[in-house]
């Protein structure tokens, strides 16, 4: 679903990564994890189209990024660290606004933004202009319209920041029933212990470089996904 | 601790002019000299044409015993002017701050706060009162006999004048803050106002001549009225021409009363003032059928959701197509003298026909159209967005210049038609005054994109950062102006004999769809890719 093949993007001197290669399959949920400054953010972005890079390769659903963005695009969604959105529109606005750009039939969308819009308990804030929304709820709107046309390819900027302990649940849900119909996962996080719960598989990126991956068990072994973290950090 | 409050208020005060780029290592010196010379520009053409009144003040005034007046008018006009002047800026530094619930979690006192917003604002009131006081001073120095007390007391009551104007404008302020948190639509409210003082501000400099007329003729009906109605300024005007210190007391007492009411209140009511929360009533949505739109109408749509989303947007960035809507009605009524001043160009030799006159004002004023200008910078952190979705970058750009022509076309057309039927046109000229200023707004349209893909400012503060000091609408307005300039002084003083004017300005129709095809090309290509290097 996502092939990352020698990714490497640099900023003036700075290796944000370096020659990356990661491969996510359908049905899987991949964790992506490093300290601040490790390249995660850079890396989905370049995977989002929203950064160029400077050589590698990624192809999503076997299109290409670099010759067939759009192809790219469509059949992803993307939830950035910081969901910033169009704070001159109101909630309803904004995701008609996706659903439009996406293509998403008026019943599909209409029947999408009452299941998904209860599901995060944000139906009665939909009038209301996204610059009056809290943290969390611009994330749950941010959640909202990545599900609205039903992408096969999530990628996720640390999702669960900002998010209430009922909705990170259901979030989860929501993830571990996308895999479950084929699609796939891509998130970044800092929270271990929900990588460790919910990956099937895991990165581990250090100053742009992979460090270790593979399936939580190959990755982990006996001990926690923390310890190894840890370790690994120590070993810089 | 005050003290750098007072630094750090009087920084976010100037922020918006001088603030540098996250992304720059250093200053564009280009810029910074260009702001410096428009600040010169402005504050002395104001001192000059104040200075040419109070010149007429002293000629008439002092020989009629009525100098106190002509301090009490430079009174009047610094309470005004630091009023409407800081109006806004103390809502916003008072009552709207961001940083209020930042600064109250430190240790320090809310006093403290308190006093670094109000010295700020006041440094703002005393640049606004340098404006009338400094000609009136000179004036006074350079042909009236002058007191030391005179001297001195002129000082303070400059000085000290700023503070009863600071405490009413705080007053409304807080008015203005209370009203606009319980709106729904605080930029309705905000519009209003600001027009209702754009319209003011028009009107009182659109008329000064006759207000000075009237000033010269009455002026000892006016100055009696002063006397009894404006009691402390007519005290301010006879303690800086007399030396009084009596009169000077009683000014001193009315004039800080004010402020030490507002102080105390404030001060008594900061954190609550601070801390507070209002927000305008909840709306819950109800369910309804959603309307479907293509990607290019939809963004078109976003844009211009923006655009009415912002009065300022709409204030600095439209305001040309107001001027063509109240110039078109302004030829209806007063066709007759614009029809005798081109017989009176043309008996000067300058081939004008009524055509060409139309045309030269809508496409000079067009370039104060700047809609697309700054529409790339006000993606801002949401660039993600536009850049994320499955759109092609000719989508995103050509729904920003749709919205300019959408915005500032519509009224280009009415304008064009209005006066191209008030000055009787023929079939060629009625084309031609609707075809010129249309392809100057197209062309208008997409300069404003393109330019802005090569000068994009991502990391502002606030949107009218890249509305009002974004350098491409900077470099869209004065091309405009130099392109029509260009066009009109190349015709009088070269092409006029060669060439008449319904086929010069047909050049300049297919000059303008020229440019702006040559423009869009840029587009497709260039500035697409431009886009998509983007980052904020």
């Amino acid at each position: 679903m996502l092939k990352i093949d020698h990714l490497t993007k640099t900023f003036g001197d700075k290796r944000a990564v370096d020659d990356l290669t990661l491969h996510i399959r359908p049905g899987e949920i991949y964790g992506f994890i490093g300290h601040n400054g490790a390249g995660k953010t850079t890396t989905i972005k370049a995977v989002t189209g929203i950064l160029q890079f400077d050589s590698g390769e990624i192809f999503v659903d076997g299109k290409s990024v670099k010759s067939d963005p759009l192809g790219c695009k469509k059949v992803l969604a993307y939830i950035p660290d910081n969901p910033d959105m169009y704070e001159f529109l109101s909630g309803i606005k904004y995701l008609n606004f996706i659903a439009d750009v996406f293509g998403v039939p008026a019943n599909v969308r209409q029947e999408r933004i009452h299941q998904y819009a209860d599901l995060f308990e944000l139906t009665d804030d939909l009038a209301q202009p996204v610059s009056a929304y809290s943290h969390g709820m611009k994330q749950k709107l941010a959640l909202i319209s990545a599900l609205l046309h039903d992408p096969k390819l999530m990628i996720m900027d640390e999702p669960f920041v900002g998010l209430d302990p009922v909705a990170s649940h259901k979030l989860k849900t929501i993830m571990r029933e996308k895999c479950g119909r084929g699609g796939a996962i891509f998130f970044s996080t800092h929270v271990l212990e929900v990588a460790e719960k919910l990956c099937d598989k895991v990165a581990i990126i250090r100053n742009g470089k992979l460090v270790v991956s593979g399936t939580m068990d190959e990755v982990k072994g006996n001990s926690s996904l923390e310890s190894v973290f840890l370790e690994l950090e120590e070993k810089k | 601790m005050t003290g750098k409050l007072i630094a750090l208020n009087i920084k976010a005060l100037f922020a918006r002019m001088f603030l540098r780029s996250r992304n720059q290592k250093k200053r564009n010196p280009a810029v910074t000299v260009l702001i410096i010379l428009l600040a010169i520009y402005v504050f002395a053409s104001m001192m000059f044409l104040f200075g040419t009144i109070f010149y007429q003040l002293n000629r008439l005034m002092f020989p009629m015993d009525l100098g106190w007046f002509y301090f009490s008018f430079m009174g009047i006009g610094i309470f005004a002017f630091c009023f409407v002047g800081s109006i806004f800026a103390a809502q916003a530094q008072l009552f709207s701050a961001k940083d209020n619930e930042l600064l109250l979690s430190l240790p320090i006192k809310p006093q403290a706060i308190l006093a670094g917003r109000l010295a700020s604002l006041l440094l703002l009131d005393y640049l606004f009162a340098a404006v009338f006081a400094l000609p009136a001073f000179v004036i006074w120095l350079v042909f009236q006999p002058v007191t030391a007390a005179g001297v001195l007391f002129f000082i303070i009551a400059v000085l000290t004048l700023p503070l009863a104007s600071l405490a009413l404008a705080s007053f409304f302020a807080w008015l203005i803050a209370l009203v606009t948190s319980r709106l729904h639509n605080k930029n309705a409210l905000t519009l209003i106002l600001s027009l209702v003082f754009m319209g003011l501000y028009f009107y009182v400099f659109s008329n000064l001549n006759s207000h000075i007329n009237q000033l010269i003729m009455r002026g000892e009906e006016i100055a009696a009225a002063v006397r009894q109605s404006l009691f402390p300024i007519y005290h301010m005007g006879i303690a800086i021409e007399q030396g009084s210190f009596l009169s000077l007391l009683i000014y001193l007492i009315c004039i800080i009363a004010p402020f030490v009411i507002m102080l105390l209140v404030l001060s008594a009511n900061f954190i609550r003032i601070a801390a507070a929360n209002r927000g305008a009533a909840r709306i819950k949505y109800t369910e309804k059928a959603l309307k479907v739109s293509n990607v290019r109408i939809a963004f078109v749509k976003k844009e211009l959701r923006h655009f009415f989303g912002n009065p300022m947007y709409m204030l600095n960035s439209a305001l040309g197509g107001v001027f063509m809507i109240v110039g078109a009605g302004a030829l209806v009524v007063k066709r007759d003298v614009a029809l005798s001043f081109i017989e009176q160009l043309n008996q000067t030799g300058i081939a004008l026909s009524p055509a060409a006159l139309v045309c030269a004002v809508l496409g000079m004023i067009s370039a104060l159209n700047l809609v697309s200008a700054p529409s790339v910078s006000l993606e801002g952190k949401n660039l993600w967005i536009a850049k994320s979705l499955p759109v092609l970058p000719i989508d995103v750009l050509m729904a920003k210049v749709q919205m300019h022509l959408l915005v500032c076309g519509i009224p280009a057309a009415v304008a064009s038609i209005i006066s191209a039927v008030a000055l009787q046109a023929n079939p060629l000229e009625f084309f031609l005054i609707l075809a010129v200023p249309l392809l100057m707004t197209y062309l208008m349209a997409l300069f404003g994109v393109v330019i802005n893909l090569h000068f994009p400012k991502f990391d502002w503060i606030n949107e009218l950062q890249p509305i009002k000091q974004g350098v491409s609408v900077l470099l869209s307005m004065f091309g405009a102006f130099a392109l029509v300039a260009a066009l009109a002084v190349l015709y009088v003083f070269t092409l006029s004999s060669i060439v008449n004017i319904e086929l010069y300005l047909t050049l300049c129709a297919a000059l303008f769809a020229v440019l702006s095809g040559t423009l869009y090309g840029y587009l497709r290509s260039g500035g697409s890719r431009r886009f998509e290097a983007l980052t904020n």
